[in-house]
């Protein structure tokens, strides 16, 4: 299979009547443009602004998008039509599928991870959470603990090839990692069967030798041959082109801690002890006979979180109470979820968060964060502000360090009132063949780890 | 016909468009990259002059709000406020987009290592922890931080610096230049050295400072000892240096507390109770 991404013959009817008028021409473009020019005895050096000479990041820029242009994502600087919302690319006929892997570098070899193999569950860890660039000037880094990873690679329907590794001939070291989980994604009117893509990693000695392209492309084509054409990922870095960008917040539970690793820093009008006060939680929750969900919420919980987020333009759709029980039903140190139930037994409110923590580096005092990601909630008797608040003063019993959230859903509008401060990551969301026009955070349902 | 169309479609692209004012939707990737701009420059904030500092604000506040409405503007007796809303203004009726856009140049002027497209561009597919900014008191609907009653000299402005990191060396030589600086506050809580360092648990300056004769028993505006922020702040180690130093267990501060009724952790309550 070879994505040559072409606008003929993609399916995308209600978007080519404005693209003479309305498209920006792509880097490459430009490149073949000025060439053309130059040709034609352009003096090019006297047009405003073009790269005749790309300086480094734009060349990186470029270079790297090189791959992303052969996929199919829309352009950079496309504005999709809020009337389109389709794959970019029709379905591969099964047959036409590419069967044998793609291949890797001399010296190299796919391998899938086992994550029942505690040996090969721990190969995984480390690699994704020792393997640090030394010149990295990242203070924190993620720490996906082995349990972690079972819980977002093993859900409902998991298969061992979409755990794909690539391994050294020479040592059997497992030096690259790339996983998909099946989700269906509703996008906008939607309903897709897509995988999420995550945990992409590239050990350092490797680096040089562009695998990420490869392992794109070849957990594609193995998310392929099971008839499966679409994708949700997040990253931090930017590439043809986000859904939407979202940024993270963040709230200190044990303030002192966040900055004696510098996680966080007092500006010269605050005191440490007033840091304290102001940050300080109660001891109990306000949302009454809100409890720990337990596996047998899942059917109920299962129809009060179906409806809620039915009201985003990006969210996940569990197609049993298997996955749903898979997401939600608490797990020590992984995810953590309480309901609240009315006098009638009914299950009113959710609220859902899991935990990552990260590495600090270089700190004598303290090795890790403790960080509780907020992750699904309804809020169906009480208001967000006051679920939300529950589950900081939940987040803080279990010794949390802190509770970050995204602006998405409606967290945005509880941040300030909860002292939630602005975080200096974004997150990109992407979806993989498809193009629909952009959202803005709040209208995304999904959380992916 | 096509040179015009490429010079045409280019010019669009950087061009400027300040004829008219109109919401124009804002392109996510400036977005990102003011976003990431606006989160640095606080770290730059000490070192600009006013002038730059006033154009970082007209800016920040045409790209997040708009173009300024002059009929809104706070009365001209308000002077701060009032200079700060005609740094907006100056604006004009710049697009939210171009204001971002040349708060991006600025910043990238001022702070030449930082790569504008490298915050958003991280050529790494690992995901790093996002982290906190600055905590500021703009952040607490409930706290209002004080305004400055005096500012600092430019000798205090070290003496607090070089308090925050441990700089025994530096206060050294600033007390030997001026033995008055050992009491001095600062300009925004009217706080000593003293009771800085023991709410910023800088244990070496706490020790320097009680050894050059430093008032264990200073207050800040609400009467706070060193010894209230030890008991705050959880830090018995300072507790017991201040203790030993002849700080008053009973001082009250202005809500009539002991440093032990301030104190949620129970070991150093009991070390702090009279």
């Amino acid at each position: 299979m070879v994505h040559g991404h072409s606008h003929d013959g993609a399916p995308c009817s209600g978007h080519h009547g404005e693209e003479s008028g309305s498209r920006v021409p792509n880097p490459q473009d430009m490149h073949a443009l000025v060439e053309q020019l130059r040709a034609a005895g352009v003096d090019v050096s006297s047009l405003p602004n073009i790269p005749t000479a790309p300086r480094d990041l734009e060349e990186a820029r470029t270079k790297s998008f090189q791959f992303w242009s052969t996929q199919p994502v829309p352009h950079m600087d496309e504005r999709v039509p809020a009337d389109v919302n389709c794959a970019i690319e029709e379905n591969i006929p099964l047959d036409k599928v590419r069967a044998e892997p793609f291949s890797l570098p001399a010296g190299f070899r796919w391998s899938n991870v086992d994550l029942n193999d505690a040996d090969q569950l721990n190969e995984l860890y480390n690699l994704l959470t020792k393997n640090y660039v030394e010149d990295d000037d990242s203070m924190f880094r993620f720490d996906y603990s082995a349990d972690f990873l079972k819980w977002a690679l093993q859900v409902p329907g998991h298969r061992q090839e979409w755990h794909c590794g690539v391994r050294a001939d020479s040592n059997n070291r497992l030096l690259a990692f790339i996983g998909a989980v099946p989700q269906t994604v509703r996008v906008y009117d939607k309903t897709v069967k897509m995988v999420e893509i995550n945990f992409l990693c590239v050990h350092k000695n490797l680096r040089s030798r562009r695998v990420a392209p490869v392992l794109i492309r070849e957990i594609t084509r193995r998310v392929n041959v099971t008839g499966v054409f679409q994708a949700a990922f997040t990253a931090g870095i930017v590439i043809p082109k986000p859904v939407s960008i979202c940024r993270y917040y963040h709230r200190s539970l044990n303030p002192r801690k966040l900055i004696d690793v510098r996680f966080s820093h007092l500006s010269a009008k605050m005191t440490m002890a007033r840091t304290i006060k102001l940050y300080k939680l109660p001891e109990e929750t306000a949302t009454r006979n809100l409890r720990e969900m337990t596996r047998a919420d899942v059917p109920q919980v299962f129809k009060l979180l179906t409806n809620s987020l039915k009201q985003y333009s990006l969210a996940p759709v569990y197609t049993d109470e298997e996955e749903l029980a898979h997401a939600l039903v608490p797990r020590k140190t992984v995810v953590y979820s309480y309901v609240a139930e009315n006098h009638n037994g009914k299950i009113t409110d959710l609220i859902s968060f899991y935990s990552l923590p990260s590495t600090v580096m270089g700190n004598a005092n303290h090795k890790t964060i403790f960080a509780a990601y907020l992750y699904y909630y309804v809020a169906g008797s009480v208001s967000v502000k006051q679920l939300i608040n529950d589950a900081l003063i939940l987040a803080h019993r279990e010794k949390f360090d802190v509770f970050n959230a995204l602006d998405l859903m409606h967290n945005d509008k509880i941040f300030a009132d909860l002292k939630f401060g602005k975080g200096d990551g974004n997150l990109q969301y992407y979806l993989y063949n498809w193009k629909c026009a952009d959202m803005k955070p709040s209208q995304i349902g999904l959380v992916l780890q | 016909m096509f040179i015009a169309w490429f010079v045409s479609e280019f010019q669009n692209r950087t061009g400027e468009n300040n004829s008219t004012y109109s919401e124009q939707p804002i392109d996510q990737l400036l977005e990102a990259k003011f976003n990431a701009a606006a989160s640095r420059l606080p770290a730059f904030r000490l070192q600009l002059d006013r002038k730059t500092g006033l154009k970082f604000y007209g800016l920040y506040k045409q790209a997040i709000l708009g173009p300024a409405n002059a009929k809104e503007g706070p009365y001209w007796y308000e002077t701060e406020a009032r200079t700060k809303f005609n740094a907006w203004l100056a604006n004009g009726k710049m697009s939210r987009g171009t204001a971002m856009q040349k708060y991006c140049d600025m910043l990238s002027i001022l702070d030449k290592d930082w790569d504008p497209n490298a915050e958003t561009q991280k050529q790494t597919w690992d995901k790093v922890p996002s982290t906190m900014g600055v905590i500021e008191p703009e952040m607490f609907d409930d706290f209002v931080a004080p305004k400055p009653t005096r500012l600092e000299t430019d000798s205090e402005k070290s003496w607090f610096a070089a308090m925050r990191v441990n700089d025994v060396a530096t206060m050294k030589q600033l007390l030997d230049e001026d033995p008055n600086i050992l009491e001095a506050k600062d300009q925004h809580l009217a706080m000593t050295a003293l009771l800085w360092a023991a709410d910023l648990g800088c244990d070496p300056v706490v020790k320097f400072l009680i050894d050059h004769g430093a008032d264990v028993n200073a207050v800040d505006g609400c009467l706070q000892t060193a010894l209230h922020f030890t008991a705050q702040c959880h830090r018995p180690l300072l507790a017991e240096i201040l203790i030993q130093a002849g700080a008053d267990k009973s001082a009250l501060d202005a809500d009539g507390l002991t440093p032990a009724d301030c104190c949620d952790d129970a070991e150093l309550r009991e070390k702090l109770t009279p």
